[in-house]
């Protein structure tokens, strides 16, 4: 397509077999290895027979105030290299370095979040990894940072030649929910989800949801059509990701998510997801504040939406305890509001483990010529989440939905340092509905005004 | 004395090239890093301790059984077989 496309500059981003076969959990890809990934947002453009968007251009963006843009980008810059996460921890080792401090949190699912504890994490780790299977590091288009791991795998029966990842969520979801200990079977998983297109968090935990329903004896073996579904079998783990992107055998069941499958079986309450999207790798009984953001993102299981693991066990930019659930309500509420900004602006997450809204409203001031603060910026991303909000409300989802697997609430943590520990989701929820300006999920005409969106 | 097991993470883990060590100690976490530093060489105690205000480096992450000091209330007092895990600043999503 980019020879059929030609000139400079020339990006693609299509869909897989995955999304052509509309797997529930089929993604975007991105130039081969990034992707817009969770949401199944491959299976809509392969429901619209659209297999791929190339774009192609050489003029220059213009930018309003050309000297005031390039003092704050140095900066930022600057900042970014000097900042010990985004200049040495993220470019050394990539985003798998989190599977052990997250391990050590007693917060790493294991077993389709049976536990936070993983015995085998040191084998699955972004340090295993950087011993083994690690190349070299690439960097998304223009960034500094550089926390894209290029890997191989020599040897064996899960040998590839060369792919990019798996970040921290794919060794999660791929490697842990499922207790699958072989790195590189993780490896080649991941990267069989970027040849065919597939959000290795939802795909993971879909494989990890069938072991245990296949292990407790809920499915049929008859529908597993011969796919060994259990938990630590890295060549079923393999077999899986390439069976449900091509609807082959019990792909069929893969293909619609956990929600979905576990329904079908009879046990819903072993989907590990928050309205239908399946949990990213942070239990929320060992860190209380990440599972206010699950229940409450606007698009379902979500991590990123309000990354509250970074002051709950990163502390950046301060320390909180993960295991309170005092005070977690504002914490999530301004991580949504600014990552609103952030995904907005179109950059990454990752610049704001060094830069804040000051920055962001600095850098978007000069490009835009607008004279924005702190405090405008941060409205503004309050705005978009409240149109989001909005947005569910219409298609039926309220504070019903804002909750979590009933594992988390009421099954407390059997081991590690949070042991004993359920969520405490209501509590958080009260403070979080009053801090949003919300009843039951959804926005009052006085928040709505207040933020000017007319509908 | 205790005997308490530090694991090392990260960057720390491929500069001191040791996953983890046993140490004895009187039980404080500055005595600790200190016998470590036997081991693991001198430059150990700059890495994870601030002589100069007389506490633990604000950058380092470090969990006493899985918890982070920073969230524990009061003096903290090693006891026999803690695990002690030092993780230099990192991030990921």
């Amino acid at each position: 397509m980019k020879k059929k496309v030609g000139g400079k500059n020339t990006s693609v981003a299509c869909i897989g077999p995955a999304g052509e076969n509309m797997a529930y959990m089929a993604c975007i890809m991105n130039d081969e290895h990034r992707a817009a990934g969770r949401t199944g947002l491959g299976a809509v453009m392969g429901s619209k027979k659209l297999k791929a968007i190339v774009v192609s251009g050489e003029e220059k963006v213009p930018v309003a105030n050309p000297q005031r843009f390039s003092e704050v980008s140095k900066r930022c810059l600057d900042a970014l290299k000097n900042n010990p996460v985004t200049g040495v921890g993220l470019p050394t080792y990539g985003t798998a370095i989190l599977i052990n401090i997250i391990n050590t949190a007693g917060g790493l699912p294991y077993r389709n979040w049976q536990t936070g504890v993983n015995p085998d994490a040191e084998k699955i780790s972004g340090e295993t990894l950087a011993e083994t299977y690690l190349i070299s590091r690439r960097a998304c288009w223009g960034c500094p940072i550089a926390c894209g791991r290029v890997t191989s795998v020599k040897s064996g029966p899960f040998q590839i030649l060369a792919s990019e990842g798996p970040e921290y969520e794919s060794v999660w979801a791929l490697g842990s929910s499922t207790a699958v200990k072989d790195l590189d079977a993780v490896v080649k998983a991941n990267h069989f989800c970027d040849e065919l297109g597939l959000d290795p968090i939802s795909m993971g935990s879909t494989i990890a949801a069938a072991m245990e329903l296949n292990e407790r004896g809920y499915i049929p073996q008859e529908d597993l059509q011969g796919l060994d579904l259990r938990f630590g079998n890295a060549a079923a783990l393999v077999e899986a990701v390439w069976r449900t992107a091509y609807r082959v055998g019990f792909g069929k069941y893969l293909t619609l998510g956990s929600k979905k499958l576990c329904e079908i079986y009879g046990h819903p309450e072993l989907s590990m997801s928050v309205k239908g999207l399946e949990m990213p790798a942070y239990d929320p009984r060992a860190i209380k504040g990440i599972g206010l953001n699950y229940a409450t993102a606007n698009r379902g299981g979500c991590h990123v939406t309000g990354y509250t693991v970074s002051p709950e066990v990163l502390g950046i930019p301060e320390k909180i305890d993960p295991l309170k659930a005092e005070g977690k309500a504002k914490w999530v509420k301004i991580f949504q509001d600014f990552t609103c900004v952030v995904n907005s602006t179109v950059n990454c997450l990752f610049t704001t483990f060094a830069l804040g809204a000051k920055d962001y409203a600095e850098l978007l001031s000069a490009v835009t010529g607008w004279d924005l603060t702190e405090d405008e910026i941060l409205k503004i991303g309050e705005r978009i989440y409240n149109l989001e909000r909005v947005i569910i409300n219409k298609y039926g989802f309220d504070g019903k939905d804002d909750t979590l697997p009933r594992r988390l609430l009421e099954e407390p943590m059997p081991e590690g340092p949070a042991k004993g520990q359920v969520t405490e989701l209501e509590k958080m929820k009260e403070e979080y509905y009053k801090l949003r300006g919300w009843v039951n999920g959804v926005p009052t005409k006085e928040k709505l005004a207040e933020l000017e969106i007319e509908l | 004395m205790v005997s308490v097991k530090i694991m090392l993470f990260a960057t720390l883990r491929s500069k001191y090239k040791t996953r983890e060590l046993t140490v004895a100690c009187n039980g404080t976490l500055l005595n600790m890093i200190e016998n470590a530093s036997k081991i693991l060489g001198p430059e150990f105690v700059d890495d994870v301790y601030d002589k100069k205000r007389g506490k633990i480096r604000d950058d380092m992450i470090i969990m006493v059984n899985g918890r982070n000091i920073k969230d524990l209330e009061g003096e903290i007092t090693l006891k026999d077989n803690d695990v002690i895990a030092i993780f230099p600043p990192l991030a990921g999503g």
